[in-house]
């Protein structure tokens, strides 16, 4: 299995426990790893997995278009380990699934699931 | 004149045709094989992204539904078997490596479709993304290449 394999899996596991709200996430500040100066961080969020701290942040990356001879926006996200001190140690490649993963992460801090069942007074769907 | 002659019509020299001929045989079978394989590769890889991008699309779809897995059980089945038909459509168009990577992929989906519960639906979601991003970063390796 190679590191992609195997963090495409991680994030598999990790969209399964936050739906199943086995995982919680906090909103934190923007965590950056390997961007270039005009990235954005627009939003991210921060949970606690297996004694590791990790962190999912969504971002808008300058690409510039040779053939247009300018620069565009393009959504993306990024997962990233953090160290006890809550700084980057490392960030995952990218892989797919994150923007699922942001999705519920976003979701659950929000606790408008939670919310939901309380308001319409359903039991939690896990 | 008679010289010329018996050059050209020495049993030395129609060996040497002979021999020619062998070659030019091969080198044509290389030639073909080839093109083959470049059209083959050409061919295949001008649909890649877009069928990856539909399998992005299905398997975040997969992922909205899986959490509700026992009433939605029918859209479940719907969406695995959307991912499997691309997944299959991609498989022939793959280098041996990732065709692998697609028969491991397809055997988590029917898998899950026979035992049709919640954990190994999720298995065939782990698979799916480990999958896609193989052929993302074979398709970097490829753009790289092109660029050189």
């Amino acid at each position: 299995m190679t590191l992609i394999e195997k963090t495409a899996a991680l994030v598999s596991k990790l969209i399964r426990l936050t739906m199943e709200r086995q995982l919680q996430w906090q909103p934190r500040a923007a965590a950056k790893f390997g961007l270039a100066p005009n990235d954005r961080v627009l939003r991210c969020y921060e949970t606690e997995y297996e004694g590791r701290r990790l962190a999912i942040s969504e971002l808008n990356r300058a690409a510039y278009d040779r053939y247009t001879d300018s620069t565009r926006w393009e959504h993306d996200f990024q997962l990233l380990a953090l160290d006890d001190h809550g700084n980057v140690q490392w960030g995952f490649p990218g892989i797919p699934g994150l923007s699922s993963l942001f999705s519920a992460a976003s979701g659950e801090a929000a606790g408008i699931d939670a919310w939901l069942d309380g308001v319409l007074g359903h039991a939690p769907s896990a | 004149m008679t010289a010329i002659l018996d050059f050209f019509g020495g049993p030395w020299f129609s060996a040497i045709g002979s021999a020619a001929s062998i070659v030019s045989l091969a080198v044509t079978v290389y030639v073909a094989r080839t093109v083959w394989k470049v059209e083959r590769r050409f061919l295949g890889r001008a649909r890649l992204p877009e069928q990856t991008r539909a399998l992005k699309r299905h398997v975040d779809e997969l992922a909205t539904i899986l959490n509700e897995f026992d009433t939605r059980k029918t859209e479940v089945a719907a969406v695995a078997a959307k991912c499997r038909a691309v997944v299959e459509s991609m498989r022939g168009k793959l280098d041996r490596t990732l065709q692998s990577k697609a028969e491991r992929t397809l055997a988590a989906l029917d898998q899950a479709a026979r035992g049709a519960n919640k954990d190994m639906a999720w298995d065939a979601h782990a698979q799916i993304l480990g999958f896609v991003a193989s052929i993302e970063e074979a398709q970097k390796d490829a753009q790289w290449v092109n660029e050189r």
